[in-house]
């Protein structure tokens, strides 16, 4: 690790554009961190299924970080060559281990707002590369910009190969997606919300998408047969031989508590 | 006016909500664009229906050119098909579920390119928001 960062603030305004600068930042061995997401731009209300909502164009952020010592920093030029952002909004140099902790703000800003305290059906998944920006516009176009508040839309793009553990369910492919909505809901409104959020997770898979499981996941048993496909029952022998009684999943995964 | 549903003057009372819904002007601006966007609706009978009903609507680039009960639960002129027992229609229709669940949870078949109507989800949630509002009177169930 190298004592400081250069951040490059970019930001796109087509999803597909990204997605090739995306792979292309990816490929090429000039980056040490990549991070993106989904920014919305409200921009009034239109009907949707006849009842009106506010929408949005949705942008995309993309920080690029290379690490480096202060005696040889980077040539901006070169690192950035063949990216098309719609806009180079700032460059920040940052000492790493700063760099490191720069979400933990963030982090406190949802606290002291009070989001903290709501319900996180976060629905997270990971696409494959082919289909990822067909899912991600249509999910998108319904995605009310109030999602930002005490929330966020995910957004990376991976290496398929990067994971290696066995039962982490990712699509096939050389690159893949991350892509998620992790929304901050008053418990009021979980009712009208649940739905939604359930078409948005089967919408995933039907484009498929292997769900992420850190979120909220409301699979059927055959859901859960089909997320780990080879591995289920495999999986399923594993936990009645080391976690017979299903301490570590009570309510997740439906494994039955072995007879 | 309240208008039966299965009869012309419901398919032409369809056909002027889509044409002048502005929600499905712009969602389905590209439905159909160079391909078959004609769908054809069907209700299959259960103890809500006593007959099955198939609708097909002529679409294109974001409007309708013609609606039409057909007989039988097929028709040439259909690019894409939805079909569902009435009762689930009617929760679709009375918007007590959403028509996107219905299709996700299988409970609504799908013929034709399921992706293509994936990527169109807007368009075809316009279209049976336009259906759904329409005052309606659904036919009742038959005794026994």
């Amino acid at each position: 690790m190298k004592p400081m960062t250069r951040t490059y603030y970019l930001l796109y305004d087509d999803l597909r554009v990204f997605l090739e600068d995306a792979r292309r930042a990816m490929d090429t061995s000039r980056w040490d961190h990549l991070e993106s997401w989904g920014a919305p731009c409200a921009q009034g209300t239109r009907p949707v299924g006849g009842m009106r909502q506010v929408f949005a164009k949705w942008f995309y952020p993309f920080h690029l970080t290379v690490e480096y010592d202060p005696a040889s920093p980077p040539d901006d030029a070169m690192m950035l060559e063949g990216l098309r952002p719609y806009d180079n909004l700032y460059t920040d140099d940052c000492p790493t281990i700063e760099f490191l902790e720069r979400m933990l703000p963030v982090f406190e800003l949802w606290k002291k707002a009070g989001t903290w305290e709501f319900m996180h059906p976060w629905i997270e998944c990971v696409l494959p590369w082919d289909t990822a920006a067909d899912c991600i516009e249509q999910v998108l176009a319904d995605t009310p910009p109030g999602i930002q508040v005490g929330g966020h839309v995910l957004l990376w793009p991976a290496k398929g190969a990067t994971s290696r553990s066995k039962n982490f369910m990712v699509p096939a492919g050389e690159n893949l997606v991350g892509f998620g909505l992790l929304p901050a809901i008053p418990q009021k409104f979980w009712n009208e919300m649940r739905e939604r959020l359930e078409n948005v997770s089967r919408m995933m898979l039907m484009f498929g998408a292997k769900r992420y499981l850190s979120g909220w996941v409301n699979f059927t048993p055959d859901e859960w047969k089909d997320h780990f496909g080879a591995r289920w029952d495999e999986l399923v022998a594993l936990k009645r031989r080391y976690d017979p009684d299903a301490v570590l999943n009570p309510g997740f995964l439906p494994f039955d508590v072995a007879p | 006016m309240t208008l039966t549903f299965g009869t012309d003057a419901w398919a032409a009372a369809l056909v002027a909500r889509i044409n002048a819904s502005s929600e499905y002007r712009n969602a389905a601006a590209k439905w159909g664009d160079g391909w078959n966007g004609n769908v054809l609706l069907v209700f299959t009978a259960d103890d809500a229906l006593p007959s099955t009903h198939a609708l097909l609507v002529e679409l294109a680039n974001g409007a309708c050119r013609g609606a039409s009960f057909v007989p039988g639960v097929a028709h040439p002129n259909a690019g894409f098909g939805l079909k569902a027992p009435f009762s689930v229609w009617k929760d679709v229709l009375s918007r007590k579920t959403l028509a996107a669940t219905a299709i996700l949870t299988g409970k609504m078949a799908v013929e034709g390119d399921r992706m293509t109507l994936l990527k169109h989800t807007a368009a075809h949630r316009a279209l049976i928001a336009c259906a759904a509002s329409i005052d309606t009177e659904f036919p009742t169930a038959s005794a026994g």
